[in-house]
């Protein structure tokens, strides 16, 4: 029998039993035993309220959890962000559903609350004992946040200038810190918990029962109807449905910025101190969900990503950022709270993220690259004056910049290095400038560029290429491997099938493949130590390289085995442990699900191109 | 009579009675902001006639501003009916307009209110708004002071500028 209360920082739990809903203005994480442990209102990168996946005493949570559970089940109701699960107990089967209801006007007449989690229990059997606990918390300060009964209002608390409500048709009352109760379901009985936010407003609390129903399918409506405009017709559809619903969760639908996962500080090493705050938008990440999107024929999120990029970039143009807040701010600090015990006392939990000091010039390429996808294609629109001087601006910073170190696409922090695939990127900048010239959509100095692109191709294939071992090295001169480089068919650097290439993919295979699975570069790479784990996006770069090279069964192989790194809802964190399974790094992640989504475009591809050679 | 007299000085009544609102609407937005309350007269007044809040936000805006000349109008009477006018007055009567506000009107709110719900009966569909409570403290315990102040600004500016 499984224990009822297994809390995140119990050994039990790993980052594999979490689930997440959210409403593209927050997310929050749920354990397989209905533990909500991870919520920042009222945005992605706004203090948390509840933060048990990071210590269990000091974060709070949101329990809703049956006694005697024997086993549990979960799934995504169809096609949606809401998640059902199912608990058989000794006493009987419940079903709890959890969703953040869309704030949207569902109706003209209707108000709803800005930000709510919406969180049902159902008997469907039995009559099993429901206990709830629930417990905020002021933020990293970890104070509790102190309830005041408002009788048929439910339960309200002050945070930070805003309003807290707890209404529920369940009895709960005053536990200690926060709210709790147990209550025993009669069969086929259906109660509601929902927490509403209220930022700096008059609340709107939203009433319980049919109409919190009425939520629930509208919310999932909204999904159903999202993911109809999926254009994929390939293998893995189930994962490329809930990849692009993740990268959907964590887009800002006022904004377009796209986060690149929801939490913070989880480790990508157990028990290491690589724990960085991801709640930030990366132009690259984002970069690579927009082209992900355009893959699968989601062009309105493309558009929405273009008016956040011009918005970030206008106060520092033609300079690209690292990464920004949800609301384009460049500049964010970076706090270390000691106190905190972190994920399985994996030290300092950190908030903020101090990158923004970095110089990465590939970050110049990928958005660069998501443009170019996004301007040659006709179901969007043109670009306007801002966005192409962006672009002329983007050539001149790598013209001016290419030959100088930078952070990379690692975002090293201690010493800046002349890395391969960055300097590769500045190359793309210019060759699809000088591309885009030709086709008449920006004018830029022919000359000039064709010969910093030579001199940069120069630098690359000398420095950068190994004619010995006939492989590029990850840093100029130096002999290590970057899997990143499995990019360069990817933006024409070299086709598929160059030998240069294969001879990359081979000492790539030899050197960086754990348990089938590839590190992002080798041990040591740019003075880096530490046992982190596999990436999962490199992997899926693995299967991507090797279905454009038609070695489908090898590209399928790969595929396959970074999907055993997904957890039952196939939801993917940064990085993996191939030999124990667990997941490492922040969760969900963007970048992983970019990748399988990338990777999975590609199979698909490489298998109408067999189809039609068969057919030839 | 009095109102005669109102009108003929309608171009103050007008123009001090815009100035006296916008200084009031931004004493209570910089509360909201500054996280002394979460009180929005504008909201209110906007969702008595409409369930969308975008809506219901602007058209509060329109209709509280011109809420504000009504109310202007009548402060503009009480000082006809005294015969003068100054800052002071304007204060004193922005004040007690304040504790009328905050001891009557927001309390009896969900009575009158379509979309306000009630401590009693709980949020409906239709009724969904948070009540504001005794002093509107629902809203935050700075409500009180700021909405004193906001009203007591109000008066003050109409008590100077009207008879000028």
């Amino acid at each position: 029998m499984q224990s009822p209360h297994p809390g995140a920082t119990s050994p039990s739990v790993g980052i594999k039993d979490y689930a997440v809903i959210g409403d593209g203005r927050s997310a929050a994480l749920i354990s397989r035993h209905g533990a909500l442990d991870w919520l920042c209102l009222p945005d992605f990168n706004s203090p948390p309220l509840f933060a048990g996946l990071l210590d269990r005493e000091r974060g709070g949570g949101f329990h809703i959890t049956p006694a005697d559970i024997l086993h549990v089940s979960r799934r995504y109701l169809p096609d949606s962000a809401a998640l059902e699960t199912t608990f058989q107990t000794r006493d009987g089967v419940v079903r709890l559903v959890d969703l953040m209801p869309f704030s949207v006007q569902r109706h003209p007449d209707i108000l709803s609350p800005e930000r709510e989690v919406l969180r049902s229990i159902e008997c469907l059997e039995g009559n099993p004992l429901v206990r709830v606990r629930i417990d905020p918390r002021d933020g990293f300060t970890g104070k509790a946040l102190k309830f005041r009964d408002c009788r048929r209002l439910g339960w309200r608390a002050s945070h930070r200038h805003s309003a807290l409500y707890i209404h529920a048709d369940l009895p709960l009352r005053l536990d200690g810190h926060g709210l709790g109760g147990e209550y025993r379901l009669r069969p086929g009985e259906r109660r509601w918990i929902s927490l509403t936010y209220h930022p700096r407003t008059i609340a709107v609390i939203p009433p319980l029962g049919e109409a919190a129903q009425q939520r629930l399918v509208h919310t999932c409506d909204w999904w159903r109807n999202w993911c109809q405009r999926i254009d994929y017709r390939g293998p893995y559809l189930d994962a490329v449905k809930r990849s692009a619903v993740t990268l959907r969760l964590l887009t800002v639908p006022v904004s377009g910025a796209l986060v690149a996962a929801a939490t913070t500080s989880l480790p990508e090493s157990p028990g290491g101190s690589m724990n960085w705050d991801y709640r930030y938008c990366w132009p690259r990440d984002a970069a690579w969900a927009v082209m992900a999107f355009m893959d699968i024929g989601l062009y309105e999120e493309a558009d929405a990503f273009f008016d956040w990029l011009v918005l970030a970039s206008k106060l520092t143009a033609p300079r690209l950022k690292v990464m920004y807040d949800v609301y384009g701010r460049a500049n964010v600090g970076e706090q270390e709270h000691p106190d905190w015990s972190g994920f399985r006392d994996s030290r300092p939990v950190r908030s903020g993220n101090a990158l923004g000091k970095q110089w990465q010039l590939d970050v110049y390429g990928e958005v660069m690259m998501a443009v170019s996808r996004y301007q040659e294609n006709h179901h969007v629109k043109k670009l306007g004056s801002y966005e192409i001087s962006m672009l002329k601006g983007f050539g001149k910073v790598v013209c001016q910049q290419w030959c100088d170190p930078d952070n990379g696409i690692w975002e090293i922090r201690e010493r800046r290095h002349h890395y391969t695939y960055s300097k590769a990127q500045a190359w793309f900048v210019l060759d699809c400038l000088l591309r885009l010239h030709e086709r008449g959509v920006v004018a830029v100095p022919v000359e000039k560029y064709r010969d910093v692109r030579e001199r940069i191709r120069a630098a690359i294939d000398t420095e950068g290429f190994d004619a010995e071992g006939n492989y590029y090295r990850g840093i100029l001169g130096q002999d290590n491997l970057d899997a990143a480089l499995l990019l360069l068919p990817h933006i024409g650097y070299l086709a598929p099938d160059d030998p240069r290439m294969l001879g990359l993919w081979e000492k790539i295979r030899r050197e960086l493949d754990r348990g089938g699975m590839i590190s992002r570069y080798s041990p040591g790479f740019a003075g880096q130590h530490g046992n982190e784990g596999a990436f999962m996006i490199c992997s899926f770069w693995a299967a991507d390289y090797l279905a454009r090279l038609g070695r489908l069964d090898e590209a399928y192989r790969r595929f396959d085995r970074a999907m055993t790194f997904g957890n039952d809802l196939l939801l993917f964190s940064e990085e993996a442990n191939p030999d124990s399974g667990a997941m490492l790094g922040n969760f969900p992640q963007a970048f992983s699900h970019t990748g399988l989504i990338k990777a999975a475009v590609s199979l698909a591809r490489a298998e109408a191109r067999r189809r039609n050679r068969d057919v030839a | 009579m009095l109102l005669e007299a109102v009108l003929e000085n309608l171009d103050a009544l007008l123009l001090w009675g815009f100035i006296a609102t916008a200084l009031m609407t931004l004493v209570l937005s910089a509360s909201r902001f500054l996280g002394w309350s979460r009180i929005s007269l504008p909201f209110l007044v906007g969702t008595f006639w409409s369930g969308d809040r975008r809506r219901a936000e602007a058209s509060g805006f329109v209709l509280y501003v011109i809420g504000g000349w009504g109310f202007a109008t009548f402060y503009a009477l009480i000082f006809e009916s005294l015969g003068w006018a100054n800052g002071w007055l304007g204060l004193i009567i922005g004040v007690l307009h304040g504790l009328f506000l905050l001891a009557v009107a927001l309390p009896l709110a969900p009575n009158i209110h379509p979309r306000i719900a009630t401590e009693y009966e709980g949020p409906a569909v239709h009724r969904p708004i948070e009540p504001p409570g005794f002093l509107g403290l629902n809203y935050g315990v700075g409500t009180p002071f700021v909405t004193l102040v906001g009203q007591a600004i109000y008066g003050t500016m109409l008590g100077i500028g009207y008879p000028l």
